[in-house]
Parts: structure tokens; sequence; C-alpha cells
């Protein structure tokens, strides 16, 4: 393919993202900054931890976005007593007339490209462990039998930060497969009444499919042919090494407060979402801005604050963006 | 195409940060170049720094050095460019498009053209900025630590003006050993070459121009010693030979220069004309016939070894009165220690030219006039006592004066000692010659006047028992008998 063709696809898939992401803003309230983050994780083919209050429409903007990208989307409300067949599927007996009944495996919900995890903390740790194999390995065992997933693939999980009694928080290892947290906050005033008039009136919202599968699949293959120069991968090893409070160039309140920060997974997917926005924004390069607009949602989940910290109520996003200062100013050199 | 216009475009920042960085580093040069200049010059205020000046200087000099290194190895690259650029441009497209061109990254043109097109449209914008050239920060510190730095200089004067004398001094004391040690190259005569290098090495021991000077004349004399000493031992021969001239026989014998022939015409004499030469022997103080073959000898070379110590004489006097202008030019030492030294210069000065007028093969350096008269009459003469031989600096007049005056009459000082017995006439003066009455026999009162003769015996008996009663260095010892011989009524005559 020759660079004319190849900048022509480039302009083709930013045009398309910029069609899916008008689209779901025509459904789903302000929240801009929410959706663009989601929209670069799916890009990047990352999964995302949607942290807000109940009634913010977590759930209905990752159904909004199954529909325009025309994905096959599910829902699994998780509770304590939610087992992992439940969600994997499991090997049913098949009644024939022959006498021979067979077992045949019946698939969960995780069977979808689009996998909305309502609550996922509160579930038991056996279930949470049958999603992460699914996020991580793209893949779901039953009865010994390991049968794949269909690209693409993504699990949009929901954490409720209050009422957490009775609930398993996910461990280090598998908030970790999550390519970033994006915390969802109460709409403004503005936008509350909007919600209101769209949500309460007589108008239904017919969306538009923006985008199939395989274009989908295309535009991720173009995401990872973004160029990164060697001053932004330097600088988002800056960032990663900064976020270890052991770390000489770090900021003070991080070596403080923070007890362990983020592992080469992070880095990876920095530049990976870095990349998924560059594309968005129309660029063939990884940029600054790409890096400092990305980190918080990449790095906020990865930073573990010490009892100090928690103590002192000090806020992960806080600690990041005073790091991402002290290594653009180049201190940490 | 498009590679070759996105450099160009950055080529041209590259000027303009390199106009820029140019500016600001003569800035900071000036300021380096300021603290440095107070650091020296307050350095030298407190303490006397020989060649500070000089030091300032290289410094200054070093610190320029280090800034052109500087500003060689911080210049603005390329990379520097394109960072600049992407003021103008969003989303570091710039810095990628450069990095792009060496990465060879398969959108490496896609990234270049985009950038280019940004740099396009924002190049009105970079054009038309200027970056402020002018640091008044530094401008103004490097102003304040150039005044601090005057303000030191003039108000520590004395530090300052040290300095520079002791860099004269050694400027001068520098110019005198390369004298000496040209002239010695200059010398045909291995033996004079190699004293006066002896005697040069010596000589740059001494650090300080006037010690030096004292040395030289210290030296000046030692010959002048020496001289005398050859001298009075050949009298002594030639005395010796017109004595013995009586007994005879001894005639041949005494024209046999070799010593051993004399002792073989000795042994061939009867015992009574040997007796006779004996007697004629002491009466010379010559106790033995080894010792009268040990000056004839000596009498061999007598007439080298006079050419030789007054040739090297010449030598250092003159290095000497050159040493003496140098020092009066440079106005670098009190001239005190100078003008008192002067007066004993000239002294041999005449000394060395009576023996430069005996020998003929001599360059007869020794008849430079002193080159300094005092104002002031010495003490030593009472009669016609202008001394000479104060300094030529302003503040002549404290030399010793005992150069060129009458020596018949000498006045013992009144208050040497404190209480003393002081007559007077007093009453005013009549007409006529103002006339003074002596007695040479008379009881000895303080301010009366004495003969020189009786002074200068009375003065060296006094040397001689202070001389029995204690060792006198060998070197000290030359030297004041040096002294005596010079000041001797009866040397004077002569």
């Amino acid at each position: 393919m020759n660079i004319e063709d190849k900048e022509q696809q480039f302009k083709r898939a930013f045009l398309k993202i910029t069609e899916v992401k008008e689209e779901v803003q025509r459904f789903i309230v302000g929240q801009e900054e929410i959706v663009e983050g989601v929209l670069w994780s799916v890009l990047a083919g990352g999964h995302t931890l949607l942290e807000g209050l109940p009634g913010l429409g977590k759930t209905m903007l990752v159904r909004t976005l199954a529909d325009v990208m025309d994905l096959s989307f599910s829902r699994i409300q998780f509770t304590p007593d939610l087992m992992p067949t439940d969600i994997t599927g499991t090997m049913v007996m098949k009644q024939s007339r022959d006498d021979q009944h067979p077992f045949v495996f019946h698939p969960g919900p995780l069977f979808h490209h689009l996998v909305l995890a309502d609550e996922i903390n509160r579930s038991t740790p056996k279930t949470q462990s049958a999603l992460l194999e699914a996020m991580a390995e793209n893949t779901v065992t039953v009865v010994g039998e390991t049968m794949t997933l269909e690209k693409p693939f993504f699990v949009l999980a929901t954490q409720n930060p209050i009422d957490l009694e009775g609930t398993y928080p996910l461990p280090e290892a598998q908030v970790d497969r999550f390519m970033c947290k994006i915390l969802v906050s109460y709409p403004t005033k503005a936008e509350l009444k909007q919600i209101i008039q769209r949500t309460t009136g007589t108008d239904d919202i017919v969306l538009e499919k923006k985008l199939n599968q395989a274009e989908l699949l295309s535009i991720q293959d173009l995401v990872k042919e973004i160029m990164v120069t060697d001053e932004m991968i330097d600088f988002a090893i800056d960032l990663i090494d900064a976020t270890h409070p052991k770390s000489e160039r770090t900021t003070e309140r991080i070596k403080q407060y923070v007890d362990f920060g983020s592992g080469p997974r992070g880095l990876q997917n920095v530049i990976l979402m870095a990349k998924a926005r560059a594309l968005t924004q129309g660029r063939y390069h990884v940029s600054m801005g790409d890096l400092k607009k990305v980190a918080p949602l990449v790095l906020r989940h990865r930073m573990i604050l010490n009892f100090e910290g928690e103590a002192m109520s000090v806020g992960t996003d806080e600690l990041i963006l005073e790091m991402i200062d002290y290594v653009q100013k180049g201190e940490s050199r | 195409m498009e590679t070759q216009q996105f450099l160009q475009l950055l080529r041209q920042m590259r000027k303009k940060l390199w106009v820029n960085q140019l500016w600001y580093y003569i800035q900071l040069l000036l300021v380096y170049a300021g603290v440095f200049a107070l650091c020296i010059v307050s350095i030298a205020a407190l303490v006397v720094i020989p060649y500070w000046e000089r030091i300032l200087w290289v410094g200054c000099a070093s610190i320029f050095i280090g800034v052109v290194i500087l500003i060689y190895r911080r210049r603005a690259t390329l990379k520097d460019s394109a960072l600049a650029y992407d003021r103008f441009v969003d989303d570091n497209r710039v810095t990628a498009a450069y990095s792009s061109l060496h990465s060879g990254h398969a959108l490496s043109s896609l990234v270049v053209h985009d950038a280019l097109k940004k740099m396009i449209r924002a190049h009105t914008e970079v054009l038309k900025y200027r970056k402020k050239k002018i640091k008044p920060s530094f401008l103004l510190s490097s102003g304040i630590l150039i005044l601090l730095s005057l303000l030191i200089f003039t108000q520590w004067d004395d530090s300052f003006q040290e300095a520079n004398r002791i860099e004269k001094e050694k400027e001068i004391i520098a110019d005198s050993n390369k004298r000496i040690t040209e002239q010695a190259k200059k010398k045909e005569n291995a033996s004079i070459k190699e004293k006066l290098l002896r005697e040069n090495e010596e000589l740059e021991k001494v650090t300080e121009a006037t010690k030096r000077y004292d040395e030289i004349i210290k030296k000046v004399k030692e010959l002048e010693l020496q001289k005398k000493s050859i001298e009075k031992q050949n009298e002594k021969l030639q005395e010796a030979k017109k004595k013995i001239a009586v007994v005879e026989n001894v005639d041949k014998a005494l024209q046999e220069k070799n010593s051993d022939k004399f002792q073989r015409a000795f042994n061939q004499m009867s015992k009574e004309q040997r007796d006779q030469l004996l007697m004629a022997l002491k009466s010379q103080d010559i106790d033995s016939l080894e010792e009268l073959s040990e000056l004839m000898k000596e009498s061999n070379s007598v007439d080298e070894q006079l050419d030789q110590l007054a040739k090297l004489q010449d030598e250092l006097q003159n290095e000497a009165e050159f040493l003496k202008n140098a020092i009066g030019k440079s106005d670098t030492t009190g001239s005190d220690s100078l003008a008192q030294n002067s007066g004993k210069a000239t002294s041999n000065q005449a000394n060395s030219k009576s023996q430069a007028n005996k020998d003929p093969s001599s360059s007869a350096n020794g008849n430079q006039p002193g080159n300094s008269n005092s104002n002031s009459p010495g003490q030593g003469g009472n009669e016609n006592g202008a001394g000479t031989g104060n300094g030529s600096s302003p503040e002549a007049g404290n030399g010793a004066g005992k150069g060129q005056g009458s020596r018949e009459m000498l006045s013992v000082p009144e208050e040497i000692e404190g209480q003393n017995h002081i007559e007077r006439d007093t009453g005013q003066l009549g007409e006529g010659e103002q006339g003074e009455r002596f007695e040479s026999t008379g009881p000895v009162q303080k301010g009366t006047l004495r003969p020189y003769e009786e002074v200068y015996q009375d003065y060296y008996s006094s040397y001689r028992k202070s001389s029995d009663r204690s060792m006198i260095p060998k070197d000290l010892e030359k030297i004041v008998q040096s002294y005596f011989s010079e000041i001797d009524p009866g040397e004077l005559v002569e």
C-alpha cells in the first residue's frame, strides 16, 4: 500500500471515529471526556473500568456505544451468588431422538463483543477470575474445554464506590487487567436539564450504526501503526518510573503516600491509549498532549496508596497531575 | 522535496536560535568576568598578590575561551530548532517529524507532510517573533560587579602598589640575572666566565632587588680585598727579594723562578750565606724557605690573577650600577638602604677605577661616575664633607657620606651616649675666616675635633681587642679587614 492510500485510510478512520463520537453524544448528554476515554480504550483494544455513583448513565453509555458500533452487547449484573458458569456458559445435555445425549456448550453472556460487567466488585473472586481470564486471554475454559471469544471483545466493568459492605474489591493484579479506569462524574445542571428533556418526553432517539465489526478491527490495526518518537517513549517511561515511591526521580508526595506504582503493563497501556487518542485527533504520531491526557486514566488504578495516603484521603489523580508536571519540567532527569 | 523544505525551515529557526544564544552567552560572559574580577580584586586588596593583573586578564581570557567552548558545545541543533518551532505548531508535530526523518517509520512522510503544512501556516508568526535579547538582570549584575571591583581597586591602593613594587623588583632581578648570564657568555676567558656564572647562581637566591644590590656590592668588596691581599703578598715578596739580594750568590738563585731550582741554588750556598739569607727573610716575616718558594710560585701568576679579579669586579660593579639605576627608575624600594650603600659603592668604584687604570687590559668600566649625588652634607667629613651616594630619590640625604670628603679631622659626636660634658664657645662671630683648634695629645672630650689617624688607631685597636676576644666568621673577617684597609690613613695617602 502506498503512502497516499495509507493517508486515505487514516482519514477515513478519523472520520468514522468522529461520526461515532458525535452519534454517541447525540444520545448521551455531556460526559464528553468519559465518552472519549471509553472510545480510546475500545480503539486501543483494552478493557475499561467505569467507576461512578448509580444512575449516572454508565450502562447507557456502554449500550449506546455498542449500538453505534454495531457490536453485540450483553450486560451481566454481578451479585455475590453469581457463578463463573453464569458468565462463561456451560455444557448442557442436548436431547436427541437417537438416544444419544451429547453435551453441548451453551455460551454465556461473555460471548459478545461488548460486555458490561455491572458492579463487578459484588461477585465472588471466583467469578471475577473467570471474567479476568476472558479479558486477558480472550478465551473461556469450561469443563476443561477452552473456547476463543470473537473479536473485538471488550469488557466495560462498573464499580460503585459507595455501599461497599459485602463486596469483594478486585485485587491489584486483576485491576491491572483493565486498560483504564474512568471516573463518571455527576452531570452539571445544564446537562441534567438536557437529560430530562431527552429521556422523559415522547421523542425516541434512534441511533445510527456508524461502524461495523470489521471496520473497528481495521481501525484497531491503524492505531498500532501510529508513530511514537523516542522522546515520547522516554517521557512515558519517566512517568511510569515516577509512579514508584522508591524512585529517586519522583515527587515527594508520591514518596510519602504511594505504596506501589505502575508496572510495565501500565506503560504499554499508556502508549496504546495515547496512540488511539492521536488517531481520534487525526494525527499520525503521539504527542506530549496525548500522553498527558491518557496518563491519569491509565495510571490511577495502578497506583496503590499506603495507609497514610488513604487516611489523608489523598487523591490519586492529584498525585498523577503533580507527577506529570514534575516529569515534564525535566526535574526527573 | 518536502523533507528539504522542512529542513530549510528548521535551519532558518536555527539561525535565529544561534543569534539568541550568542547574545545570551555574551551577557553571561560579562557576569562571569565581573564575578571573577571582583574575586581577584578583593583577594588582591587583602593579600598582596604580585602579577594580580596578569591573573585577572588570564582568568578573563580563560572565561572567554570557556564561554566560546560552551557556545560551541551548546549551539542550537536542528532538533532544538524543531523544539522551538513546536511552540508555534501544536502537538509536537515538528519534533515528531524531525525524529521520523531518522527513524524511517512507515508513516514518516505523512508526519513530515503534516508538520510542514502546519509550519508553513505558522511561518509568518515565527518570523514576527522576536525574543528579548537583552537581559537586564545580567547587565545590571555585571555592571554592579565591575563597579565594586573598581571601588575596591581605588580604595585599597596600598596592596596594589605593593604588588606593583614586587612585580617591578622581580623584573629587575630577572633582568639582572639575564644580564650577568649574557655577560658571562660573552667572556672568552673560561675562568672569568665560570666565576661570573657561579656568582650569578648565588645571587639568584636573593629575591629582593636591594638585597641583591647589597650582595653585589659585598662581592665587589670581597674581590677588592682579594686583590689587595694578592698585591700585599707580592709587595712582601718584592721586599724580601730586596733584603736577601745583599746575600752573595743569591741573585742567581732568585732569578730562578722555579722553586726547585731555587732550592738547589740555596743548597749550593755556604752556611754563612744561608744564615744571612734566613735572617733577611725573617726580617720580612718569612719564616722558611718553603714560604718563600710558595710566595715565588704565586708571584708567577699574580698579574693574571689581578687581571681576572679586576675584570670580575668590573662586571659586578657595572651590574651594581645597572641595578641601582633600575631600582631608582622603578621607584620600588625605599631609597634609604640604597643610599647607605651608595657611598660604599662609590668608594669601591674608585678603587676599582684605580685598579683598572693600573691594568691596561681591563675594560676600564670603573670610570663610570656615581650617578647619584647627595644634597646633604655627610656626617663623616667635617670640612668638605659633601659625601656622594644618596639614591636618586627626592628624599635623598640620609647617607653616611664618608665618600670623598677630607678625613684629616673627625668630630666625636656629642650626644652619642646621653649625658655628656658639652663645651661650647658662644658669642657673635667676627669678621675673617672661621678657625678651629685642636690638640692631639689632650684629653678626649665629646664634641671635640681629633686627628683622623688618632681616631683610626683607637678604632683599630678596639677592633683588634674585640677580635681577640671572640671568633669572627671568616667572610665577615675579610669584610672587616677590607673595611679597615679602606679607611686606613696610610692607604688613603697612597
